[in-house]
């Protein structure tokens, strides 16, 4: 084909109109085309000859066997067929005009409220942000009472949480949450109902400001695995790294390193199995629902990995 | 995307606004294809590699030169890239006024659809033919040759 089309480009820069029933090569002025009119005349007869050989390709195959063929490969699905629920066009539509942005009327019904109460503490990032050292001073006498669960320095050697060094924010929205009923334990509850906002605060600022496990011991850690760093994105489950320390820390949730694997453990399936719900907008539940049992045994031993060596010393 | 008009660039009773819009999405039709071509040949270049080859040009010498369907989407591919070279002058509202109406159109054309695509339809009518008279096609010399012919 290249050897037909490349010379008709060439005379058509030449001047040569196209669907020309006869043309008269002798004249002078034509004669420079009749090389190249002659060229494609041999590239036609190449793509005849071509055009042969496809049928004699086809027919030869006739003389092989019949056999099965097998599927044919662009017709089998690269990836499992995946069955859509069926969708009502009403919510569609809703889809649709939500995805283009047009305002629509809100709907009449009432808002669902659940049947559990959820979480009223407003977090900010300037949240318990500045320690006050009077109020340091009273929470340390206000824990004395805390001390049989959470260790006389914070460390706990009955599988509670280590409060050494734990965000004031985190202690704080917890007690808060305990009195309120939106986290509730047999334990806590009977403990926070008592303890007015100002002792809140107190008491957080006090583990705050206490400590945390010795720098030198996340050397000894494990390696921080896959769910910790990079979570798992095609599940929608950030890594717990980016909230929860050793990458980032986000305003609210604790400090995890060094925490009881028991503990750790037992949040994490409270939060799937939608026992403990005084998370905000959902974030833990969704998180916990979708990691898989080997994915939180593999979070736990990790961030319960740094306790070990404060227990066994026995802080 | 109305791209019609670029077949009457040189008629005086189009309007030059309209023949100006279609000159201007004909050339945006340049984009998808160059997309194409783009993706297929990183494509082949990832599975050249991923067969051993080294260096920016010796993956390929690795890629199956045996299999017609390789040898049909480099000349498809080769084709392509001369008819349009060729398309870009046809597309010019100005420059189409040198070969309006000549041989020129008429290679342009044969070298994009007889050439590009038809060769791609031997291609597939290999790959296909199998599945439809359950008989193998053995002679891959054979249609080598007539692919080479055919380009």
């Amino acid at each position: 084909m290249i050897v037909t089309t490349f010379p008709w480009h060439w005379v058509g820069i030449l001047g040569m109109p196209r669907r020309m029933a006869y043309y008269d090569y002798s004249n002078a002025a034509l004669e420079p085309m009749a090389l190249s009119v002659s060229i494609s005349v041999v590239g036609a007869f190449i793509l005849v000859i071509s055009a042969i050989l496809f049928f004699v390709v086809l027919l030869e195959g006739q003389r092989a066997p019949r056999e099965n063929a097998g599927p044919y490969r662009f017709a089998v699905a690269v990836h499992p067929p995946i069955r859509l629920p069926e969708v009502k066009a009403a919510g569609l539509w809703d889809a649709i005009c939500s995805a283009a942005g047009i305002a629509r009327k809100a709907t009449s019904t009432s808002p669902v409220t659940p049947d559990f109460k959820i979480s009223s503490v407003v977090v900010t990032p300037q949240m318990l942000s500045i320690a006050d050292t009077q109020s340091i001073g009273r929470g340390a006498t206000l824990a004395h009472q805390c001390a049989i669960c959470h260790g006389p320095a914070g460390f706990s050697r009955a599988d509670a949480p280590n409060l050494s060094g734990q965000f004031a924010g985190a202690i704080y929205k917890q007690l808060k949450d305990f009195q309120s009923g939106a986290r509730s334990n047999a334990i806590m509850t009977p403990f926070a109902a008592k303890l007015t906002d100002q002792d809140m605060i107190d008491v957080a600022s006090y583990y705050a400001y206490l400590p945390r496990l010795p720098e030198d011991r996340a050397g000894q850690a494990d390696a921080a695995p896959r769910i910790v760093l990079n979570g798992a994105p095609l599940r929608n489950i950030p890594p717990c790294g980016s909230c929860h320390g050793s990458i980032d820390h986000k305003i609210g949730s604790p400090w995890l390193q060094g925490q009881p694997a028991a503990y750790i453990k037992a949040q994490l399936q409270a939060f799937a199995r939608d026992e403990r719900n005084n998370d905000i907008s959902q974030q833990m539940r969704n998180i916990a629902r979708h990691m898989t049992p080997h994915e939180i045994d593999v979070a736990v031993r990790y961030y319960s990995s740094l306790s070990q060596p404060a227990r066994s010393t026995g802080h | 995307m109305p791209i019609g008009m670029h077949h009457t660039f040189a008629d005086p009773q189009v309007g030059a606004g309209f023949k100006f819009i279609h000159s201007a999405f004909t050339a945006l039709v340049a984009i998808p294809t160059l997309l194409t071509v783009f993706t297929i040949c990183a494509s082949v270049e990832i599975a050249g590699r991923l067969r051993g080859g080294k260096g920016p040009f010796g993956w390929i010498a690795t890629l199956p030169w045996d299999n017609p369907i390789m040898l049909a989407v480099t000349f498809s591919f080769i084709m392509l890239g001369f008819g349009g070279a060729g398309g870009l002058i046809n597309m010019s509202y100005q420059l189409d006024a040198t070969i309006h109406n000549t041989q020129w159109i008429t290679g342009h054309f044969h070298l994009i659809f007889g050439g590009a695509i038809v060769i791609m339809y031997f291609a597939i009518a290999y790959d296909l033919w199998p599945h439809l008279t359950g008989r193998q096609l053995t002679n891959l010399r054979l249609m080598r040759t007539q692919l080479w012919l055919s380009a």
